[in-house]
């Protein structure tokens, strides 16, 4: 990860361990960079617009999550916070 | 996103204001077995540039609340009235999809003055169907096949077969079988593994609480009702829907409406084809489909289904041709106008 990227996947956690709070799951580990928002936390698309929401909310601006979202009309299957992070930190950096 | 609460119910709302406060709103409601979510990423960022745009889940949907009954659309649309009042939105343009358009026509009869303009993409009024088969849509047949070849206990016939499937599509997933290809496009929305929950939801909706007997319930949807409503209205139907019967329908009702037919989509086109939404909802208000001829000269003056020949999906632009193909990809919709031009032109000469 780079040195851009940290306060990011630190922002992230924070939104997710906060929209998880009361779900009652029993996760092996604590939320990171490879936990999976849908295998692992069992993320409904209703909640991944939460968290985006959250993000574009932090950063006062839009950040096109459709690119990293969607394919074909459809969600994705499944996605790693770690990606959304490295996909977060190229949408500011703007390159 | 906060939860407001209206006529006795929280709900999950997402408001997203556009940078001119005079700007006028648009609220967005979704169809059955899905959520916000269903708009939020291709629609509403776009929608957003000229309004003040609101999505919102209903009652039982997404993080709103479920609760034990009130999921009958009169009921619904007082939900929606409610949070308009909350909101202080006194008018608005709504876009509605599947079920979400009953909510948006209840909300119509009874509120009209609210109701700045509509979007109708893909809705099934069960009032409007009553007096004629439903099993004469355009893929019904090869449905119904292949359904009682798979052993799965489904009426194609039934007014209500959309939201049945529905709930045959969540026992699957919830017992990890594999839902045949054939109802994979009828079942967009609980297609994804991001919907396992939104699944789960929808199963427990319809399980534990009163939401399927209500939600079949007919709908008070009459010609009576819905002919009066005035305001610009556009109804969109994807030409392999079974909902298409509807908009059939629907022409007689409304002769100021306008009609597109979504060639070679199925019931959730405003997801799969989403910048044909866009441009029809465009057009609507920008007055730009009253410029063109609704009839030729001399002929009754009958509504019918438009359709749009060109078609942009996933960064190209491809057009359909009699032979009900599609030609491309195209780099720009010109290109594909000038290739349409030589395929008719090679047709005529053949």
């Amino acid at each position: 990860m780079t040195i851009e990227e940290e306060p990011i996947a630190h922002l992230l956690i924070e939104i997710v361990d906060d929209l998880i709070q009361d779900w009652g799951l029993d996760l092996d580990e604590p939320v990171g960079v490879d936990t999976l928002l849908v295998a692992d936390l069992e993320f409904a698309s209703v909640d991944v617009i939460q968290l985006c929401v959250a993000v574009e909310e932090h950063y006062g601006r839009k950040l096109g999550f459709q690119d990293l979202l969607m394919h074909d009309g459809s969600y994705v299957q499944d996605l790693a916070l770690g990606e959304m992070v490295r996909f977060i930190a190229k949408q500011v950096s703007g390159v | 996103m906060p939860m407001i609460e209206a006529n006795g119910v929280k709900l999950n709302v997402l408001h997203m204001p556009n940078a001119d406060p005079a700007a006028e709103h648009l609220v967005m409601l979704h169809g059955l077995a899905t959520n916000m979510a269903f708009w939020y990423l291709r629609l509403a960022p776009a929608l957003n540039e000229r309004f003040h745009v609101t999505l919102y889940d209903l009652r039982g949907h997404g993080r709103s609340e479920r609760t034990q009954n009130g999921y009958r659309a009169g009921v619904l649309a007082a939900d929606l009235a409610g949070l308009l009042d909350q909101l202080e939105i006194d008018q608005a343009h709504l876009i509605a999809h599947s079920f979400g358009g009953v909510v948006a026509l209840e909300h119509a009869c009874r509120e009209p003055e609210r109701v700045l303009s509509l979007l109708l993409a893909d809705t099934h009024i069960g009032a409007l169907c009553e007096d004629s088969p439903y099993n004469h849509w355009y893929e019904g047949e090869a449905l119904r096949q292949a359904l009682e070849s798979r052993k799965i206990d489904l009426d194609v016939s039934d007014p209500y077969f959309g939201y049945r499937l529905l709930k045959v599509v969540a026992e699957m997933h919830l017992e990890k079988t594999e839902v045949p290809e054939v109802l994979q496009e009828l079942v967009n929305p609980l297609s994804g593994a991001l919907s396992k929950r939104t699944t789960q939801q929808w199963f427990k909706l319809l399980t534990e609480t009163d939401a399927e007997n209500e939600l079949t319930a007919p709908d008070a949807l009459s010609v009576d009702r819905l002919s009066p409503l005035h305001f610009p209205i556009l109804a969109m139907y994807g030409s392999k829907s079974p909902a298409m019967y509807t908009g059939e329908k629907l022409l007689r009702v409304w002769p100021h409406a306008h009609f597109r037919q979504v060639l070679g989509a199925g019931h959730f086109f405003p997801m799969t084809r989403p910048e044909e939404l866009l441009a029809n909802h465009q057009a609507l208000l920008t007055g730009e489909f009253d410029q063109l001829a609704r009839n030729r000269q001399g002929e009754e003056p009958i509504n019918h289904f438009r359709s749009d020949r060109f078609l942009y999906r996933d960064g190209a632009w491809y057009f359909h041709t009699r032979e009900h193909t599609w030609q491309g990809p195209f780099s720009s919709k010109r290109d594909a106008g000038q290739h349409l031009a030589r395929y008719l032109r090679d047709v005529s000469a053949a």
